[in-house]
C-alpha cells in the first residue's frame, strides 16, 4: 500500500513536466538562442548575411525557427519591419523583408514559446533573442563575417583568411573601435584579438565591421555578443541510434526535446529515426537555452 | 509554514498509520480516501496558485523582451551603419590615393 501511494503520487507530480532551469536565463544573461535560417545556413542566436547592391532581399530567405506554438516579434528600423506573427505546429517564421538592398539593416527576433504545459509546471517560460545583420556590399566585392558569443571579461580572436603573405593594414570600426594596425599573415590567415579593438567588461552585442585593405579590398564583418559569466550554455547530449531508434538524454534541466516536429516533454526519450535522411534534433530549457543537432551521417551541434 | 518543503514521505507514513490505528472497516475505507482526496485536493490549488504566479510572471516577462526589441535594433543598427559608413568610406579614400 504504501508503495502504490509513493508510485500514484510521484508520477501525479513528476510524469511529462517542464523543469525548472537552474542557469540564468539566456536573453537576460545576453546570449542569443533563437534559431536562425538565412543565407542557406543554420544558426543559433546570430547571422551575417551579405548581400550585393541592389540585389533582391528577399533571396536573403530569412526565417526564424517556432518551437511549439507561440508568437515571433520582428523589428527592423532600417528595413521598416515592426511586427509580432503567431505560429504553431513548430513551424518558421519568415522575416517579411522584399525589395532592392539599399542599406545595412539588423533584423531582430524575439520567439516566445507556448509550450502544452505551460499552464501546469508553475515555471516561468523565457523568450529566445536573435539578430541576422544584412552587410551590403558594392556587387564584384569579397566579404569575410563571423558571429562570436564570448563569455564577458574573455578575449576572442578573429582568423580571417589571407592567402598573401606581406604585412597587410587592416581596419575596424563599430562599438566605439578605432582599429588601424598593419598586421602579417601567419598560416595563410590574418588574426584580429577582441580586446585590442574593445575591452568588453559588460553584457552587450557589438558589430564590428572592418576592412583588410590588400590589393583587392575584402570587407570584414565581425558581430560579437559577450553573456554574463553566470550563463552556462547549454551541453551536448547522450545520443544512441540503434534499431531505427534514436535514444537521446540531456541533462536535467532540458524539458523539451524535439526530432524534426517530434516534440516530448522531457529531457530522455526515443524517436522513430531513418539514418540516411537528415534530421535536426532540438533541446530546449525553460531558459531559454537551446542545443541543436544536425544529422548529414553524423551530428553537427550548435548552441 | 513553507509548503515547497512539506515533506511527502511523513505525510503517507500518516495516512498508513492512521489506517493501521482504525482497524477495518467501511469508516476506515471512508477515512483513507477522505485523506487521500483531501492531500489532492490541496495539491490541486496549491499548484492552481503557482501556474497562475508564473503564468502572470512569463506574460510580463514575454511582453518586456518585446518591447525592448526595438530599442535593442534601433542602438545596434544605428552603430552598425556608422561603422560599415565609415570603413567603406576608408576603402574609397585608399583607392583614391592609389590611383
Amino acid at each position: 500500500m504504501r508503495y502504490l501511494l509513493v508510485a500514484f503520487l510521484w508520477l501525479t507530480a513528476c510524469a511529462g513536466n517542464l523543469k525548472p532551469d537552474p542557469v540564468p536565463g539566456a536573453i537576460d544573461s545576453g546570449y542569443p538562442t533563437a534559431e536562425i535560417l538565412a543565407c542557406g545556413k543554420r544558426t543559433v542566436g546570430l547571422a551575417i548575411c551579405t548581400i550585393a547592391q541592389g540585389d533582391p532581399l528577399e533571396t536573403l530567405g530569412i526565417r526564424v525557427q517556432g518551437y511549439y506554438k507561440g508568437v515571433v516579434k520582428i523589428d527592423s528600423e532600417a528595413c521598416s519591419i515592426h511586427t509580432a506573427q503567431r505560429y504553431d505546429n513548430s513551424s518558421t517564421v519568415k522575416a517579411p523583408i522584399s525589395g532592392p538592398a539599399t542599406k545595412e539593416c539588423a533584423i531582430d527576433f524575439v520567439v516566445s514559446p507556448e509550450y502544452p504545459k505551460d499552464t501546469s509546471s508553475g515555471l516561468v517560460i523565457q523568450s529566445l533573442k536573435g539578430r541576422v545583420w544584412i552587410r551590403v556590399i558594392p556587387p564584384g566585392s569579397s566579404h569575410f563575417g563571423l558571429n562570436t558569443k564570448i563569455r564577458q571579461g574573455l578575449n576572442a580572436f578573429l582568423d580571417i583568411p589571407y592567402s598573401d603573405t606581406t604585412p597587410t593594414r587592416v581596419v575596424f570600426r563599430g562599438c566605439g573601435a578605432s582599429y588601424d594596425k598593419t598586421l602579417t599573415p601567419a598560416n595563410g590567415k590574418l588574426r584580429v584579438a577582441l580586446h585590442d579593438l574593445r575591452n568588453m567588461f559588460r553584457v552587450e552585442d557589438c558589430i564590428f565591421e572592418g576592412a583588410v585593405m590588400g590589393r583587392t579590398p575584402i570587407r570584414v564583418t565581425w558581430q560579437v555578443w559577450s553573456y554574463s559569466e553566470k550563463f552556462l550554455p547549454l551541453s551536448i547530449p547522450t545520443t544512441r541510434i540503434s534499431g531505427g531508434k534514436l535514444y537521446v538524454k540531456a541533462e536535467a534541466a532540458v524539458s523539451v526535446i524535439a526530432l524534426d516536429r517530434d516534440y516530448s516533454i522531457t529531457n530522455e526519450t526515443e524517436f522513430d529515426f531513418d539514418p540516411s535522411r537528415s534530421h535536426v534534433l532540438r533541446l530546449a530549457t525553460v531558459g531559454g537555452r537551446i542545443m541543436i543537432g544536425e544529422w548529414n551521417g553524423s551530428w553537427t551541434w550548435k548552441n | 509554514m513553507d509548503l515547497e518543503k512539506l515533506d511527502i514521505n511523513k505525510i503517507i507514513d500518516a495516512l498508513v498509520n492512521l489506517l493501521r490505528a482504525m482497524n477495518g472497516g467501511w469508516a476506515t475505507v471512508a477515512a483513507f480516501l477522505l485523506s487521500v482526496f483531501g492531500v489532492a485536493a490541496f495539491w490541486w490549488w496549491w499548484n492552481k496558485i503557482k501556474d497562475k504566479a508564473a503564468k502572470d510572471e512569463t506574460e510580463r516577462k514575454r511582453r518586456e523582451d518585446q518591447a525592448k526589441n526595438p530599442k535593442d535594433n534601433a542602438d545596434a543598427e544605428r552603430d552598425g551603419k556608422k561603422a560599415a559608413d565609415e570603413i567603406e568610406e576608408i576603402i574609397h579614400d585608399s583607392e583614391r590615393q592609389g590611383e
